[in-house]
């Protein structure tokens, strides 16, 4: 019986992993060590920076809805406070949202707020 | 005018004739359904409805467009000098949704419907997914950053998917 080769199959999986090396610097792109190695911590980068991509933009929605409530004479926390007394459910990227395209509807919600404070 | 809906555990602002993609609702494409978790009603010119929590009789009347999936993410850990490598993929399951009206109000008269019931099977297939892909343009254009840069991801990915689809389809013409 003819000897299988595993030529083709170590090919096959080198390339494999060439390709997904596509674009980065260096011998990293053409190099199979180099590129299995970054490659393999790249995807450990991308799972973490999945969770991350999360909190930052809720860190940045934080950031646009205190800019919008400050314009109307509340902190974040005191909005963010007025708003679950009152209980409205927003979440931060609608209200974010709000806050930077619907100015007047934001406006009306941090009133909400503020009576809602005041009681 | 538009509305804030909460489905599949995220809230959506939504307005007449956006195309939405959330989590998996059941339905078969063409379906039409009620999302009655309406937390919010804006109207242009007059002060908002909101809701503690939810505004009450309220219903954001919505078309399913396609069940898909979305594109491939690669799910890799590892930990280093302890022989622990796992690859997984994992494609989300969502529903993209043409958002019909609110409580009967703000109709977008669809061109699309008359065309495509005129024309052959082939285009009705291809046509929804033109549709969905123009539309989340149209939104990417919209001011808000954040999510118009994510639906710029997604229609590029879409993109790329169809025209892998494209190419796919002609390999297989030149075979046969």
């Amino acid at each position: 019986m003819a000897r299988a080769q595993g030529k083709v199959a170590s090919r096959a999986r080198r390339k494999k992993i060439i390709a997904r090396a596509k674009g980065f610097q260096g011998r990293s792109k053409n190099n199979f060590r180099l590129a299995k190695q970054r490659s393999e911590k790249a995807m450990q980068y991308a799972y973490r920076d999945r969770r991350v991509r999360k909190r930052n933009f809720r860190s940045l929605w934080i950031q646009r809805i205190n800019a919008g409530a400050r314009l109307s004479g509340l902190t974040y926390s005191q909005f963010m406070n007025g708003l679950n007394k009152a209980g409205i459910d927003l979440d931060r990227k609608v209200l974010s949202d709000l806050a930077v395209s619907e100015p007047l509807s934001f406006k009306s919600l941090v009133e909400q707020a503020q009576t809602a404070l005041s009681k | 005018m538009f509305a804030v809906v909460k489905t599949g555990g995220k809230q959506y602002r939504v307005t007449p004739g956006d195309v939405v993609v959330v989590e998996k609702i059941l339905g078969n494409p063409g379906d039409k359904i009620k999302l009655d978790h309406v937390l919010m009603v804006g109207e242009d010119g007059q002060s908002p409805e909101i809701g503690s929590p939810l505004v009450g009789n309220n219903v954001v009347n919505c078309l399913i467009l396609e069940q898909s999936r979305s594109a491939k993410i690669l799910v890799f850990k590892k930990k280093r000098r302890k022989g622990y490598k796992r690859t997984k993929g994992h494609r989300q399951d969502h529903t993209v949704l043409r958002v019909l009206d609110i409580n009967g109000k703000g109709m977008v008269k669809q061109k699309s419907k008359t065309e495509t019931t005129n024309k052959t099977e082939t285009t009705k297939e291809s046509k929804p997914k033109e549709s969905t892909q123009t539309a989340a343009k149209n939104l990417a254009e919209a001011p808000n950053e954040e999510a118009a840069s994510k639906k710029k991801k997604a229609t590029a990915k879409k993109k790329a998917s169809v025209k892998k689809k494209a190419s796919t389809k002609k390999s297989t013409a030149k075979k046969n």
